[in-house]
């Protein structure tokens, strides 16, 4: 099996913000919060599933661009949003505990 | 110690260790490095994945009712507050980049020996999946500190 490394990264890329998206709206929304943990029962198991079902669904879609030929750009890309994404989380909760 | 920790701890180091041996195969890339790399990068996908499930399944079915309630009433409620919240959403990132790196090495397999571009991107990948893993395991320790300290405190 070759996979299709350029939609590889930018499922990565798309899977981390997701997931920032979905921890940020979350904390920030009560009705949101609930409406994951009735999916599931527990909000982070529906944040989990949610991303790895997302993962594949970026993966197939992007796989319909043409693969470059140097991956390193978007590959970049990934390491960045992932990075930047647990950077956003971490100074999210922070900010979070330390106003009260 | 619970045992879905010790195996959450186990499997997660055991996935670092299999992505810092990539990223040591790829320092100096032959055909049987890369071999060794492509068979490395697959065993830390599945540690990373069986880290994920293990400690989901922890955190699910014993953290929030017994461990949680007791750090924020400890002395240390900020473990959980800011890192058990940050580890349990930033985990959510390590197997997907670990799959990243696996792909990579799957598909442009010998090419990496004359393509530096390549050994830099994956390098780049198989580097902040073993950073990350290692995060993971320091988080870990907090909150089991944040968990202690909240057992000292009640003891005393």
């Amino acid at each position: 099996m070759r996979p299709n490394t350029t939609a590889l990264a930018r499922a990565t890329s798309g899977v981390a913000w997701l997931v920032v998206f979905m921890t940020l709206a979350a904390e920030l929304s009560a009705p949101f919060k609930a409406f994951l943990a009735g999916l599931v029962g527990h909000h982070w198991v529906a944040k989990s599933l949610i991303a790895a079902v997302a993962f594949v669904v970026f993966y197939f879609l992007f796989r319909k661009a043409r693969e470059s030929e140097s991956p390193l750009g978007s590959v970049v890309f990934a390491v960045v949003s992932v990075v930047f994404g647990g950077l956003i989380i971490f100074s999210f909760y922070l900010w979070h505990f330390l106003l009260g | 110690m619970h045992t879905l920790i010790a195996l959450h701890a186990a499997l997660g180091e055991a996935g670092a260790l299999a992505f810092l041996w990539v990223l040591v195969e790829l320092l100096n890339p032959s055909e049987a490095r890369l071999r060794r790399a492509r068979i490395a990068a697959f065993l830390g996908v599945l540690f990373l994945t069986a880290s994920w499930v293990a400690g989901g399944f922890y955190y699910v079915t014993e953290y929030g009712a017994a461990v949680k309630p007791l750090i924020k009433s400890g002395p240390l409620p900020w473990a959980h507050s800011v890192i058990t919240e940050t580890k349990e959403h930033v985990f959510l990132f390590l197997p997907f980049l670990a799959i990243l790196a696996w792909g990579l090495l799957t598909r442009f397999r010998d090419e990496f020996m004359q393509n530096r571009d390549l050994r830099i991107a994956t390098i780049l990948v198989a580097g902040l999946v073993v950073l990350m893993a290692f995060a993971m395991a320091g988080m870990g320790f907090i909150i089991s500190s944040g968990f202690r300290a909240a057992l000292e405190a009640t003891a005393l």
